[in-house]
């Protein structure tokens, strides 16, 4: 059995979810307690590819980044590669496609902290700062913990959007879900049956996990 | 003080001037807006006008609160010491403060346990004694029912260790037991539908009957401050020695006054003069036929003492 698509799905859900902690938690935390009237507007962003085609989103996503567009001849000026067809487009599409699955649980998490929580620590004299980074970070920890695994399932299980970026580039961009795609067109029933059960296998035991270790968390956003 | 705060999102409206230390009183019914009144002097209502100001100079945004919610929040990834703790941060009050504290409210086996351990008596008292720490000179202290969980024995610990800052500090004391107004507030504001139904000092609530506040005396009875209401108090006009009532004082009746069917008695302790009011039915005032200056018994159950605070 052929494992480098495997191990590259896990190395592209990886640098994603990374990714996404990074540009998420700040997000989060201001979607959840900003008043800026923009809220509603970037919160119905972040959520769109949940509702989006994969193919509506790969189609935008490619044209941002094909080679004749701003960014794609940036990126080839910069690395003398193209973005298409690459892993870092397909790091960049990846982010964009599982952000929602990230942020939304974090969201939800900052909310249940409720602003209570943040009232008591302003009544002590504690900066905003202060507050994020001592309290509502730690009481989050089960919350980002389980938007991060979620990120990092999610990224691992996409096809479409992946397809229409990154294309069928072995070690490249042929993660294990094209692979299997692979596999079924020419009939390769057998392999194709032994790399979707171990997706299954993970998938399924995270979920399990998630669930019997964070009751209070939402699992789906 | 003077404080004039309106909402018209949150529908009140509150005007009135306090002095600058002392503690007062909110009183009101379940939705009057008493926790909005503390919030407002918080700073944590956002959609109001608030106007604060000292001798004609605005303070707000520039007053330091210790403020003490009605459900007391502690951070549940601390422990008890880590709680308090991180408000010794923000306070000039030292670590041998905060353990007399923490030993006078009986909480040193709770300092290595979680919030989520703790009941609701034992939350609320981690949460006052954190108020407590943070009060510093010109803090203005504001809490929001804060001993509603505590038993009678931790409440009047409570409510001593909160009297030792009234003369530095001003305090708002939201409760709905009067009794704890009657022994330790200066004033009282009576909160009704968002506005300042009336306010007084606790003096003159406790000896006026125009209020809908029972009428109270605090008198000393064996070296202990007491406050008895003249709901409790009975007179004859001899002591009896097969009475269950072992409170029997001799007073003399020195103002009768009359409200619809009831009449509320003035009377001073002979041995004393102490004051002390009686409220009976007109009736009774009739049959005893009970007269300016004259002297008859007051007689009033132990039960229906409420031992002040020392």
């Amino acid at each position: 059995m052929d494992l480098t698509s495997l191990w590259l799905s896990f190395k592209l859900a990886a640098v994603t979810v990374v990714i996404l902690l990074a540009i998420g938690i700040p997000l989060a935390k201001w979607l959840a307690f900003s008043n800026n009237k923009a809220v509603p507007i970037v919160n119905s962003l972040v959520v769109l590819p949940l509702v989006l085609p994969p193919t509506v989103l790969g189609f935008y996503l490619l044209s941002i980044m094909r080679n004749e567009s701003w960014l794609g001849s940036l990126f080839i000026q910069l690395t003398n590669t193209q973005l298409i067809f690459s892993f870092t487009g397909l790091v960049i599409a990846s982010v964009v496609y599982s952000l929602p699955f990230v942020v939304q649980p974090m969201v939800a998490t900052f909310n249940n902290i409720g602003a209570d929580t943040v009232k008591t620590a302003q009544s002590i004299g504690a900066s905003k700062r202060t507050i994020f980074w001592k309290i509502i970070l730690p009481l989050s920890k089960k919350g980002i913990v389980s938007a991060s695994i979620l990120g990092f399932v999610h990224t691992l299980g996409e096809f479409g959007v992946v397809l229409m970026i990154g294309g069928n580039i072995p070690n490249q961009t042929r993660v294990v879900s094209i692979e299997i795609f692979n596999h079924v067109e020419n009939l390769e029933l057998h392999q194709a049956n032994q790399l979707s059960l171990i997706l299954l296998v993970i998938s399924f035991s995270v979920i399990l996990w998630m669930n019997f270790n964070n009751r209070d968390t939402q699992v789906i956003p | 003080m003077n404080v004039d705060i309106t909402s018209k999102h949150l529908n009140y409206d509150y005007n009135f001037t306090v002095a600058d230390t002392g503690i007062i009183g909110v009183y009101g019914i379940s939705g009057s807006g008493k926790s909005s009144l503390l919030m407002a002097l918080a700073g944590y209502e956002k959609n109001h006008k608030a106007v604060i100001e000292h001798k004609g100079k605005s303070l707000s945004g520039t007053i330091k609160c210790s403020y003490m919610s009605q459900h007391p929040i502690l951070f549940s990834h601390w422990t008890i010491l880590e709680n308090l703790e991180f408000a010794l941060k923000y306070t000039t009050n030292n670590r041998s403060i905060l353990n007399a504290l923490i030993r006078k409210l009986s909480c040193s086996h709770l300092l290595n346990k979680l919030p989520d351990q703790l009941s609701g008596g034992e939350k609320q008292r981690i949460a006052f004694i954190r108020a407590l720490i943070l009060i510093e000179k010109n803090t203005i202290v504001l809490l929001d029912e804060p001993f509603s969980a505590l038993d009678n024995k931790l409440r009047k610990e409570a409510l001593n260790l909160l009297d030792k800052y009234k003369a530095k500090n001003l305090i708002f004391l939201v409760t709905h037991e009067i009794s704890e107004l009657y022994q330790i507030a200066n004033e009282l504001l009576y909160i009704k539908q968002g506005k300042i139904h009336y306010q007084d000092s606790i003096e003159n609530i406790m000896s006026d009957n125009l209020h809908d506040l029972p009428v109270a005396s605090k008198i000393v009875i064996n070296t202990v401050k007491q406050i008895i209401y003249a709901d409790d108090v009975s007179i004859s006009l001899t002591k009896h020695a097969d009475s269950s009532i072992i409170h029997q004082l001799a007073v003399t009746i020195k103002n009768i006054r009359l409200f619809e069917d009831i009449a509320l008695l003035e009377l001073l302790l002979i041995e004393d003069q102490q004051r002390l009011f009686a409220k009976i039915t007109q009736e009774s005032l009739k049959h005893l036929k009970l007269q300016l200056n004259q002297e008859v018994i007051a007689n009033f159950k132990s039960t229906s003492i409420k031992q002040s605070h020392e």
